[in-house]
C-alpha cells in the first residue's frame, strides 16, 4: 500500500503527523486526518508541476497526487513525505 | 523524519556584520555579542540586519534538527530563549524530479529569495512575512532562517478579505507561483510562507486568486502602495536590499510589477482578470 505522510511543525518543535494520504486499489487517494486539511486536499487540490502548464489535481486523481504532495507541502511548517510502501 | 542532531557551533564573527545606515543598532548588536560570546560555533551572521524584529533570530541557539519531508532540506532551530526557527540551508535545495518545479530556478537561490521576500514585505509596508535572515549555522550551512509562528492554522476561512487581497497583491509582486498552502492563520492575521521560489518567470504563473477580479482593494492598501512608489528613497532602498539577492532582471520586473499594480489599482480601482498580471509589465 503506498502513502504519503503529512507533517505539521508543532509549537515545541517537533513533528507531527497530522494526515496520512494512501492510494486505494481503485487508484484513488484517501486521505485522514486534520479535517481543514483533508478538505482543502479535495475541494482546491494541489498543484500538478510534472506537466506544463500545471494544472489542479485531486485525490481522485490517484498517484500523481500523492507523488505532488511533496512539492507542495515544503514550508517547514507543513511536509509532505516521498511515496511511502 | 529525518533524524534529530546537534551541530558543532563556532564563535561569532562581529566583524561580519554591517549595518549601514543604522549605527545605533548595530552598535547594540555589536555590544550584546560582546557581553555573550557565543558558544556555538559557525554562528556566523552573513546578512547586516534590516530592523529590530529580526533580532531573536540573532540569538544562540541549543538545537537543530533536521524536519522531515519536502523536497528540500529544512531544519528546526530551538535557540536559548525557546523560540524557534526554520531553517533552509543553501545545501539544502534539491532539483526535483518534476522538472517543471524548478526549471529557470537556480538551486542555491531559494535562501535569498526567501530574505529578498520579507525585505520587499517589510520596505513596503505589508507586514505579512515573518522575520527573515540569511545566516550560518553549523558547519558553515548558509540559509534562511525565519521565525516560527506559533499558534497558526492552515485554514483561511475566517480571515478577512482584506487581509486576503492584500496577499494577493503582495504575491503578484512577488510573482508567488504556489501560496495555496504556504499561508498561515492567527486570528485576523494572515502569513505569507515559503517564499523561496518567488521572483522568478518560471514558466509557472503567478497563482492568481479569481474571487478577488473586480473587487475593489482597501483604501489602505492603496495608499500604502501609493506612498511607497511615489517615495524615491524607499524605491532605492529597495533596490539596494534586493538587489545582492537577485538578478538585475529579477529585480527590474518586480519593481515594474510593484509600478503596475499600483497605476491598475490607482486608475481602475480594481483588476478584471489575470491577464493584466504579467511577469514584467511594460
Amino acid at each position: 500500500m503506498q502513502y504519503v505522510e503529512i507533517y505539521h511543525l508543532e509549537n515545541d518543535g517537533t513533528q507531527k503527523v497530522v494526515v496520512v494520504c494512501r492510494l486505494s486499489d481503485d487508484n484513488s487517494v484517501l486521505c485522514v486526518g486534520d479535517e481543514a486539511l483533508v478538505k482543502r486536499f479535495s475541494q482546491e487540490g494541489i498543484k500538478d508541476y510534472s506537466i506544463k502548464p500545471s494544472r489542479r489535481i485531486f485525490p481522485k486523481d490517484g498517484k500523481i497526487f500523492l507523488e505532488q504532495l511533496k512539492y507542495n507541502l515544503t514550508s517547514g511548517y507543513l511536509n509532505a513525505s516521498d511515496v511511502l510502501k | 523524519m529525518g533524524p534529530e542532531s546537534d551541530l558543532s557551533v563556532q564563535s561569532v564573527r562581529p566583524e561580519t556584520i554591517t549595518q549601514p545606515g543604522h549605527p545605533k543598532l548595530l552598535d547594540a548588536v555589536r555590544n550584546w555579542l560582546t557581553k555573550k560570546p557565543s558558544l556555538n560555533e559557525g554562528e556566523n551572521i552573513i546578512e547586516d540586519i534590516f530592523d529590530e524584529r529580526e533580532r531573536p533570530l540573532l540569538g544562540r541557539i541549543k538545537r537543530i534538527g533536521r524536519l522531515g519531508g519536502g523536497i528540500n532540506k529544512t531544519f528546526r532551530v530551538i535557540f536559548e530563549d525557546g523560540k524557534i526557527g526554520v531553517f533552509k540551508p543553501a545545501t539544502g535545495e534539491r532539483k526535483s524530479k518534476s522538472k517543471l518545479v524548478q526549471e529557470r530556478r537556480p538551486v542555491g537561490t531559494y535562501f535569498k529569495r526567501e530574505r529578498a521576500a520579507y525585505l520587499l514585505d517589510r520596505i513596503i509596508g505589508f507586514d505579512l512575512i515573518p522575520p527573515t535572515i540569511i545566516r550560518s549555522i553549523g558547519r558553515r550551512k548558509v540559509g534562511s532562517l525565519q521565525e516560527f509562528i506559533p499558534d497558526t492554522t492552515n485554514s483561511i476561512d475566517n480571515t478577512p478579505q482584506s487581509e486576503l487581497y492584500k496577499l494577493w497583491i503582495l504575491d503578484y509582486i512577488l510573482f508567488h507561483p504556489d501560496r495555496m498552502y504556504n499561508t498561515l492563520a492567527k486570528g485576523n492575521k494572515v502569513f505569507a510562507i515559503d517564499n523561496g521560489f518567488a521572483f522568478s518567470n518560471t514558466g509557472v504563473s503567478f497563482q492568481s486568486r479569481t474571487e478577488f477580479y473586480k473587487a475593489p482593494p482597501s483604501p489602505e492598501l492603496v495608499e500604502m502602495l501609493d506612498i511607497f512608489v511615489k517615495d524615491a528613497k524607499s524605491r532605492q532602498m529597495l533596490r539596494d536590499k534586493l538587489s545582492p539577492l537577485l538578478s538585475a532582471s529579477e529585480l527590474a520586473a518586480c519593481e515594474a510589477r510593484i509600478v503596475h499594480v499600483n497605476k491598475l489599482l490607482i486608475q481602475k480601482g480594481q483588476i478584471d482578470n489575470g491577464s493584466e498580471l504579467p511577469y514584467h509589465p511594460i
